[in-house]
């Protein structure tokens, strides 16, 4: 079991993310913003400016014309995808190396967020849902908490692995050897870390959407939960836990989602997931 | 010896004796093996998802996507080295679930069924099948003699 106090010295020993992330979150809350605001924001942050505008020239945003200054990063992509490169660029810079107790390289752990990301926005177009505008954001950051966790679940390894061994979930695994979850944690992180309450809520529940405690977050909550399971699926990112998951049915119900669906969006997002996978790969 | 890769949505075939070809670990996709024993000349499919999507844009640009039209482009890519349907085996490996998945949710078993069913309709035999659960597998093929490895998170063996 970990100790409380322990896990929050762990949490603030964690690189934190960038005040200018919350930061360009109010901006992009509110009705007025120029693109002196984010610039305001984002240029006084010179590895955050340099991060985002080599994503923004990546494969992941798949935009043709350079772009080499943020506002015209405002002006081509809009203040929302500027905020979503931004976030992006700043969690990139906070992850390690190396997940010994999830054994997931950087790369692998990048590839499931950005994958969960792009898959959670796809199903919502598809399925036609009206979600909060920032679920890339959201999914992107759903599993925070494992670069807090990733320390205390190799030390107990062999338990979590022969619970799975009787037919554990994962999650449900690391939590009863650990009394706490990956999910519970990242929801620590992401009020730490100022971040939005949606994020907040698709890190904590993205694992337990029947138990979404409001009901405007539900489909924010169902959709994170499915893109998770798919990115999973795919083989985005594999992890300790490997298919020990599962995808609650009700969460399909709720936004409707038939196989065949899920089908066509791992296919439309294939192209545009596997040139963030050879990007990464070649960085 | 030369190590390629097979990305998921894609085929390489190899006649090269020195090459060994490797996938990532598989979730409910699934990689078709070919290999032909007498001219040692190999190839792998590592498809995600079982048939191609209509008129949808990524049919024609990502075949090996589709285990369907992806084992189609593995023949041919083998025709290319010179290698008939005649003399060919199989080896399937993927497929897995995540545990209890939804009634109606099991990618990886259509996967592996229609690559069953391809290889039906091509007359051509399949040696083994490594495929189902829950445990991340990546592959091996050693084109010098088609020795097939199997890697899981807690070893590794031969298929």
């Amino acid at each position: 079991m970990i100790d409380a106090q322990q896990l929050i010295s762990s949490i603030d020993t964690l690189p934190t993310l960038p005040g200018s992330v919350a930061r360009l979150f109010s901006v992009v809350s509110g009705d007025m913003w120029s693109a002196e605001d984010m610039e305001q924001i984002i240029a006084p942050d010179p590895a955050l400016t340099a991060n985002m505008l080599r994503l923004a020239n990546s494969p992941l945003f798949g935009f043709t014309r350079k772009i080499t200054t943020i506002r015209q990063a405002v002006t081509l992509m809009g203040i929302k995808r500027v905020f979503e490169v931004a976030a992006s660029g700043a969690f990139a810079r906070v992850i390690p190396p190396y997940m010994a107790g999830y054994d997931m390289k950087a790369s692998d752990f990048w590839v499931h967020s950005i994958g969960t990301a792009m898959l959670a926005e796809r199903l919502v177009i598809l399925a036609d849902l009206k979600v909060q505008p920032l679920i890339f954001t959201a999914g992107l950051l759903h599993d925070m908490g494992k670069l807090v966790m990733g320390a205390y679940v190799e030390s107990e390894a062999h338990t979590i692995r022969s619970a799975m061994g009787d037919g554990c979930a994962f999650v449900q695994a690391e939590g009863n050897s650990l009394g706490t979850s990956h999910a519970e944690v990242g929801e620590l992180l992401a009020k730490k870390w100022n971040l939005p309450e949606v994020v907040e809520v698709a890190a904590r529940w993205h694992h337990d959407p029947e138990n979404t405690p409001d009901p405007a977050d539900q489909s924010l909550v169902d959709v994170v939960h499915i893109a998770d399971a798919l990115a999973h699926m795919l083989g985005y990112g594999s992890d300790s836990g490997g298919l020990m998951r599962q995808i609650v049915p009700g969460a399909l119900q709720r936004v409707r989602v038939t196989e065949r669906m899920l089908e066509r969006v791992a296919a439309e997002t294939f192209d545009q997931i596997q040139g963030v996978a050879d990007y990464i790969a070649r960085s | 010896m030369r190590e390629i890769l097979v990305g998921r949505g894609t085929v390489e075939v190899s006649d090269d004796a020195d090459t060994v070809m490797a996938t990532s670990a598989l979730g409910t996709g699934v990689v078709v093996i070919a290999y032909h024993p007498e001219k040692n000349v190999g190839g792998i499919l590592h498809a995600l998802l079982p048939r191609e999507l209509g008129r949808s844009k990524v049919s024609a640009t990502w075949p090996a996507l589709f285990v369907r039209s992806g084992c189609a482009l593995l023949l041919t890519r083998l025709k290319g080295l010179g290698i008939e349907r005649d003399g060919l085996q199989l080896r399937l490996v993927g497929g897995a679930e995540l545990m209890a998945a939804p009634l109606g949710m099991a990618i990886g078993a259509r996967n592996l069924a229609m690559a069953r069913l391809v290889a039906w309709q091509e007359s051509l035999p399949i040696l083994a099948v490594a495929g189902g659960g829950q445990q991340p597998l990546s592959v091996r093929l050693y084109i010098a003699n088609g020795e097939v490895a199997l890697m899981t998170p807690t070893g590794e063996s031969s298929l």
